[in-house]
């Protein structure tokens, strides 16, 4: 069993998820601004992967949903979702080989919200990581109410 | 027959109280983390002896102002759900303070809020007050 995890880093939150279920890691120059004639909700913009466009999304560090881009974020990575890819846009993107998961804690029952993708937490390097895997990602941003 | 429990004072007009065997450990300035989209009193964690543990600011729950998390009461509880004992951690506002509860104390759970008796497993009387003894399975199980 292949227990190779991706650390994602967006602003200071540390997402951990399977390399299993990141398909690729594009570059956020790749990504194209939203068509505003054919808007998608949430989506900044679109990034082509295996022959076509797909939504690309962003969250901050507090995991809210964001209609720019800020600088930061240099990387995006694909995830499949069932019925294609959808982009998630992270400042680096690392292969954790090594990743101890004896520590892995379920997220306490009364911090859990509905539809969040914060699944799981880890002490990771001089803080804590977030588990989530790419189902919930997906149907977090996909899911989430539309930003104004 | 006289208990002892803890009055703990979490910014609200009057202090909740847990059993005395339920405090483990007075915290101070602990280093926590935060959790993206957590509700607003339960946003941190800390680790303690290998286990995680919730922070809640039960005040900021019901009612009170967000307050510093430096002051922090380490409780220990059976969870009914799933057997084992689990932990969770108090902002505090002040040091806990004890103190001995007789049966001519008891309230019936009329006497509290409506909010409170979701989460309060008895309550008593003390110093004019109707003190809720909290239920801190109920406190730290799921809301949503």
């Amino acid at each position: 069993m292949n227990n190779t995890q991706v650390a994602l880093k967006i602003g200071t939150l540390m997402l951990i998820l399977p390399q299993s279920e990141v398909s690729a890691v594009e570059s956020c120059l790749d990504v194209l601004p939203a068509n505003l004639a054919q808007p998608i909700a949430n989506v900044v913009g679109t990034v082509a992967f295996a022959g076509q466009r797909w939504p690309a999304y962003c969250v901050s560090q507090e995991l809210s949903l964001m209609a720019t881009m800020p600088q930061e974020r240099r990387a995006c990575v694909m995830l499949a979702n069932g019925n294609g890819y959808i982009g998630l846009l992270c400042d680096d993107a690392r292969v954790l080989k090594t990743l101890s998961t004896e520590q892995n804690y379920p997220l306490p029952s009364a911090m859990a919200v509905h539809n969040t993708p914060v699944l799981g937490l880890l002490r990771f390097e001089d803080g804590l990581a977030c588990l989530s895997d790419a189902a919930h990602l997906c149907s977090f941003v996909q899911q989430h109410p539309t930003i104004q | 027959m006289t208990a002892h429990a803890w009055l703990l004072d979490t910014g609200l007009a009057t202090p909740m109280a847990i059993g005395q065997r339920e405090l483990l450990q007075i915290i101070t300035a602990p280093q926590t983390f935060s959790v993206p989209l957590c509700p607003e009193y339960a946003r941190h964690v800390l680790f303690w002896q290998q286990r995680m543990v919730p922070v809640m600011d039960f005040g900021l729950r019901m009612g009170a102002n967000p307050h510093p998390q430096n002051l922090l009461a380490l409780v220990g509880f059976h969870d009914a759900l799933t057997g084992v004992i689990q932990l969770g951690a108090i902002v505090l506002r002040q040091a806990p303070r004890q103190v001995a509860v007789n049966d001519a104390q008891a309230l019936q759970a009329e006497d509290l809020p409506v909010d409170w008796r979701a989460l309060a497993i008895s309550c008593f009387a003390h110093e004019g007050s109707a003190i809720p003894v909290l239920h801190l399975g109920k406190v730290f199980a799921a809301v949503h």
